[in-house]
């Protein structure tokens, strides 16, 4: 079966599928959902390799709770997001001690045009100043403004109240404008 | 498979997009999607495979319910008492108490059904010699 016939098929109902034994259902839902966590992933840490760990454990968790997966209480992107955030502060706490400037940047030298460049430029320095932010602040700002979901859904995911998400999305944002501040003419800003 | 693809704008904005200074960059992160790598993608869904393969022998290796429930209480013998038991009390159940006086009755006989034992005959005999002497 194409992977276009399941388009419009719901995650869940995938789900359910794929603890019945569809194999078709799992590959779609690895398409589907793995680049979206790796994204998340490597957003919340920074680091490709380990974002790649965090994103096959949080997929393999997702897999194993399929026959358990009580549909309504949650979409399962929701519950995703959820996973890999957990992952990635399990990481980060390890990892505290690392010198922040040792966090490496996403790499973005891939030959483009310019507009790309410029793209790359200012992503990479939006991720460099994420990485500053302290982690809670960092998967509101994240969530929100680059996963592009909405307070209640992040509260959800974040376990807090959506009045909490919206202060900590503030607290991030002035934190962030500050570290890029001295970047706009740089990354061609004076330009938008 | 590249480290990053240059993706069109999500349709899904976020809501209440603030229009300052950092959207130019929360647009730039939006636009530059981080690709996984293939070999991540084949590692998920090796994962996916295995998981889905040790389900299906779970599955099959594991006896029904009924089978569960049958070895459970102690095989097929104890299911005949079982099923006996259960046909008495649907009995009982659908024909109610009242049936259960005509059991009685039936097996002890009718409450006001009486005997009467003679067990010393000889003494009526006596007193009726007595009174026909005296």
């Amino acid at each position: 079966m194409p992977f276009d016939a399941h388009a419009d098929v719901d995650d869940h109902i995938l789900l359910r599928r794929f603890a019945a034994g569809d194999g078709a259902a799992a590959r779609v839902l690895t398409l589907r959902l793995t680049p979206r966590v790796f994204a998340h992933a490597l957003r919340l840490l920074g680091d490709r390799a380990e974002a790649e760990d965090v994103a096959q454990e949080a997929m393999l968790r997702l897999w194993r709770i399929a026959p358990d997966w009580r549909e309504g209480e949650a979409k399962v992107t929701t519950w995703l997001y959820r996973v890999t955030a957990n992952l990635a502060t399990d990481r980060l706490r390890k990892r505290r001690g690392v010198a922040l400037d040792a966090v490496p940047e996403p790499e973005d030298d891939r030959p483009s045009a310019a507009e790309g460049l410029q793209d790359a430029a200012r992503a990479a320095a939006l991720q460099a100043a994420l990485a500053d932010l302290p982690e809670r602040q960092r998967q509101a700002v994240v969530l929100r403004h680059i996963e592009g979901l909405g307070n209640p859904e992040i509260a959800g995911i974040m376990d807090i109240s959506a009045e909490a998400v919206e202060s900590l999305i503030a607290r991030g944002k002035r934190a962030l404008s500050a570290a890029l501040s001295g970047r706009r003419a740089e990354l061609g800003y004076s330009d938008d | 498979m590249t480290d990053h693809g240059q993706r069109p704008e999500p349709k899904e904005a976020p809501q209440n997009a603030p229009q300052d200074d950092l959207e130019a960059f929360f647009g730039a992160a939006r636009r530059v999607v981080p690709d996984p790598s293939g070999d991540l993608m084949a590692r998920v869904l090796a994962d996916a495979q295995a998981v889905q393969a040790a389900s299906v022998r779970l599955r099959a290796a594991r006896p029904g319910l009924l089978a569960q429930l049958r070895e459970a209480l102690g095989g097929w013998p104890a299911m005949g008492g079982l099923a006996t038991a259960g046909v008495m009390g649907l009995a009982l159940g659908i024909g109610g108490a009242a049936g259960l006086g005509d059991l009685t009755a039936a097996l002890l006989g009718q409450p006001e059904d009486g005997y009467l034992v003679d067990l010393m005959p000889e003494l009526e005999f006596d007193i009726a010699m007595d009174l026909s002497e005296g």
